[in-house]
């Protein structure tokens, strides 16, 4: 999504720090109108590693940087995601308003119901059908929901590495969408500083 | 011969297949209203209700003694109630205890009632799944075919027959 290729590179930054263990965090990449990043590597995928040591050295490198970090997680259940999500001070879930989808949400929210988790319904049209809405509404009981991301299809077609929120002269479109994702940031914060 | 038992114990741990477990969060819910906590020391309610996750309420007449195997009044083949007393009969369960997968194929009809009873619970704002009503009438069953038991089953047999009898 950032434009990094890592079959262009000769290491794998995630894979050494990790076998280095907890004591050397890998060094985040710096580029211009992007986070910073640590990217990941699809050898990643294939090794086996246990979810204890994902979430053990997660934890301390979040130590060592000193600053928030957001784990982008692979779906589905996998031992990198459940490391990095037994560690996290808060699990944000994106939501798609459509029935499958929906299934997999009770799913998951039954399983991960010791979690502290933030609902962030996204791409949702202009006229959410209602009877999601409503599922919604009971799947997440107490769970906190953040206001929706809208659909942008626009953004499907979009070539620029630059995130949104960072991105110079923006657009209208792009002012529209940065916007909401900094009230969901916004939510984020709240939820885990709560 | 032990070391050739060993290995064929050590590839069929391999192979064998496990159940997918959810490791317990490092940073928890401040709120869990699950399992410890009795209805009035949850902070989380829904609509006044105690929370469904929570310990079942007592609404049983009188203690379960199905060990000793004495009957219990009247109830007949309806589902076993809960009783206030120590739940000496219980399966103990913990919230990190590895989950086993209960495949069942049940008629529809029953399958709609389970649904009925979830969107029932969930209309009086209190959030409920399958999966917890089934675990909640498997919490409740007798720990043996006690003779009582065994009249509800010959009811059940009685009253939907899973096989036509010819």
């Amino acid at each position: 999504m950032w434009g990094y290729d890592p079959a262009a590179f000769r290491t794998a930054p995630l894979l050494d720090a990790i076998e280095a263990g907890t004591t050397r965090p890998p060094r985040p990449r710096i580029h211009r109108h992007q986070p910073d990043l640590v990217p990941s590597h699809p050898d990643l995928a294939a090794s086996a590693i246990p979810d204890v040591v994902i979430a053990d050295c997660l934890a301390a490198w979040a130590k060592e940087w000193d600053r928030p970090v957001v784990v982008d997680t692979h779906p589905g259940a996998n031992a990198l995601t459940d490391g990095a999500m037994q560690v996290a001070d808060l699990v944000v879930v994106p939501v798609i308003l459509a029935a499958r989808e929906m299934d997999a949400l009770a799913g998951m929210l039954a399983d991960f119901s010791a979690y502290r988790i933030l609902l962030a319904p996204n791409m949702v049209p202009a006229s959410p059908p209602k009877r999601y809405v409503d599922r919604l509404e009971v799947l997440a009981g107490d769970t906190p929901v953040a206001d929706p991301i809208s659909e942008q299809r626009w953004m499907r077609r979009r070539v620029r590495r630059a995130a949104l929120t960072l991105q110079p002269n923006p657009g209208r479109q792009v002012r529209h969408v940065a916007h909401e994702f900094r009230t969901l940031a916004a939510k984020v914060k709240e939820e885990s500083c709560a | 011969m032990p070391e050739k038992s060993s290995g064929v114990d050590t590839l069929r741990a391999q192979v064998e297949r496990r159940s997918r477990a959810v490791a317990p969060p490092r940073h928890p819910r401040p709120a869990q209203s699950r399992s410890d906590r009795g209805p009035e020391e949850a902070g989380v309610t829904e609509g006044g209700e105690s929370p469904v996750a929570g310990p079942p309420s007592p609404v049983a007449e009188e203690p379960r003694e199905s060990r000793t195997g004495v009957k219990r009044k009247g109830d007949g083949p309806a589902v076993g109630k809960p009783t206030t007393d120590e739940h000496v009969d219980r399966p103990v369960t913990t919230t990190n205890d590895p989950v086993t997968n209960l495949a069942v194929r049940v008629r529809r009809p029953l399958d709609n009632r389970l649904g009925d009873v979830v969107h029932s619970f969930r209309n009086d704002g209190v959030r409920v799944s399958k999966v917890e009503i089934i675990e909640m009438l498997l919490w409740e069953l007798p720990a043996d075919a006690s003779p009582d038991f065994r009249n509800r089953l010959a009811a059940f047999r009685r009253a939907a027959p899973r096989e036509e009898t010819l």
